[in-house]
């Protein structure tokens, strides 16, 4: 025999006195909950969403690490989050003395991703937008006095932020402003020594700009830059500009 | 100061008629500056016209030598071209080498065209169209002088130059005695009066005076392969502000290049011609790209 006046009545959706969780959460949020809770009790659907659990925790490690995060922070961080899912697991089967399930375990197995990507998305936006635009770089030039036909100097710079391409502009101004004017005849040729890229010369005029392809993660640029001009026209050289970007 | 008085009272009540008039009249100033196309804002009014005065060294053979009041030479085959051109009337008058720039600022000549060579300190000061000639600097010795025969020699000897020109302030050897003067032709008769050892100018100035002394008792040369100091390049200079004029020149030099330069050139520098036969057009003439890169109204 069944004691029908023990079996409560079952908890209409979105009724938020139906459950002990219920009671403590908002109409509208504890609704919510218990119809996803009812709908884990599909386990086709209980794997999927630790599966987008685990693609978005091991994905977000993964871009995390690339873009140069700590390893230690990483995996510990993304260690706690899947220990965390994992928790969640036998707390979902588990029943109350009421026979009622808990509503909030399955709810974590959503935030988790959403948290993940809610933080991280705009994130890695910042990141790419800071990262795309052009960093300033200061060279230091190897000799400071003036130039003639067939000089070579070395500019050396060094970035904490390595960018795969460098725009350079030199200048050239004439040593000595009563010598005959000599600067528009005057042709400067940079070579990376050392190129990871493109390490073919390059031969401009100067204030016109140079593009060289560094190559990835170079912290420290040497660049020879080598002067042709006429007999006895003594030029001073200077950096105008450059910068790095993607 | 006017202005940021008014525009601080401007919120009191009978005070922004000022202000109205003021900016009015900014606006016209800007307005009427608009259209002038000078990198300053003031392109003055063209002084092409009439009668140009020309400050040219009259004393340089082969550029530009006054003799029984007729001008002749490179120089003054150039101004007549530009002059039929442009239509105006070309006069020279004779200047000196440091006075060329204050000539022109203080307007006593709308152009300068003389062996004026084109320098970062002129262009401050100048506007220059050009160039129409380009020379390297040498040494002008006694044709029977022995004692310069390759550069070393230079040390030790006295060396004539003019005031203000690019020769006077370029490195010569160490131990050269510099002798300043205020012209060459003053040089050349203290160097055929053996005052001096060698005159040290532009090559294409100095060939001028070969010719020109070639029948007198004191001979003159070129030293050969003996060269010092830098390249030159001659530009017509004209007072800053005239963009227009600077231009219009500019045009009428590079139709003068491709269409008289060399036979102007054959005439009144016959002992350069002879000196280089067949380079002399490759080593003085200019790049026709030398007119836009070394002229200041282009850039």
């Amino acid at each position: 025999m069944t004691d029908d006046t023990n079996i409560a009545p079952p908890d209409p959706p979105g009724d938020a006195t139906a459950s002990g969780a219920g009671r403590r959460l908002p109409a509208w949020l504890s609704g919510r909950a218990i119809r996803f809770r009812d709908a884990l009790t599909d386990d086709r659907l209980l794997a999927l969403l630790i599966l987008v659990d685990l693609v978005t925790l091991l994905a977000s490690a993964s871009i995390w690490l690339a873009l140069g995060g700590d390893a230690g922070v990483v995996g510990v961080t993304a260690g706690a989050l899947l220990a965390f899912v994992a928790a969640m697991l036998p707390l979902i089967r588990h029943r109350d003395a009421e026979g009622e399930r808990p509503l909030w375990p399955p709810l974590i197995l959503v935030v988790i991703p959403l948290a993940i990507l809610i933080v991280g998305l705009p994130a890695w936006g910042v990141w790419m937008y800071l990262d795309s635009r052009p960093v300033d770089i200061r060279f230091t030039l190897s000799s400071a006095r003036p130039l003639e036909n067939g000089d070579t100097v070395v500019a050396l710079a060094h970035t904490d932020d390595p960018q795969p391409r460098l725009t350079i502009t030199f200048g050239l101004t004439q040593h000595n402003r009563a010598d005959p004017l000599c600067t528009p005849g005057s042709k400067l040729t940079v070579t990376l020594p050392t190129g990871a890229g493109q390490d073919l010369p390059q031969t401009r005029a100067a204030g016109e700009r140079f593009v060289l392809d560094l190559g990835e993660g170079k912290k420290e640029i040497k660049l020879s830059v080598r002067l042709t001009a006429e007999q006895n026209c003594a030029l001073d050289l200077s950096v105008v500009s450059a910068h790095l970007d993607g | 100061m006017i202005h940021t008085t008014y525009a601080r009272d401007s919120r009191r009540p009978g005070v922004r008629r000022p202000v109205r008039t003021v900016a009015a009249l900014l606006l016209a100033t800007v307005t009427a500056c608009g259209p002038s196309g000078s990198s300053d804002g003031k392109d003055e009014k063209s002084v092409l016209h009439d009668t140009v005065f020309i400050g040219g060294k009259t004393d340089q053979p082969g550029f530009n030598l006054h003799a029984a009041h007729t001008d002749r030479g490179l120089e003054v085959d150039l101004a007549n071209y530009l002059g039929r051109e442009l239509d105006f009337n070309p006069k020279f008058h004779d200047i000196v080498s440091a006075k060329r720039e204050q000539e022109l600022k203080e307007r006593s000549s709308t152009l300068v065209i003389a062996t004026y060579s084109i320098t970062p300190d002129r262009e401050r000061q100048v506007d220059f169209v050009g160039p129409y000639l380009v020379t390297g600097q040498g040494f002008l010795i006694r044709e029977d002088y022995q004692g310069l025969k390759t550069e070393k020699d230079v040390a030790g000897k006295v060396i004539c130059t003019a005031e203000g020109s690019t020769s006077a302030v370029a490195q010569l050897p160490r131990g050269t005695t510099r002798h300043i003067e205020t012209d060459y032709s003053t040089c050349v008769r203290k160097l055929q009066a053996e005052a001096v050892d060698a005159v040290f100018t532009d090559e294409a100035l100095l060939y001028g005076f070969v010719e020109q002394q070639k029948n007198s008792k004191v001979p003159l040369k070129v030293a050969p392969g003996i060269t010092s100091g830098q390249i030159n390049r001659y530009g017509i200079g004209l007072r800053k502000g005239h963009t227009a004029d600077c231009k219009k020149l500019l045009r009428a030099l590079r139709t003068y290049l491709t269409e008289e330069w060399a036979a102007d050139v054959k005439v009144q520098l016959q002992a350069l011609v002879h000196a280089y036969p067949g380079d002399w057009e490759n080593r003085f003439r200019p790049d026709p790209e030398d007119l836009n890169r070394y002229s200041s109204c282009e850039t």
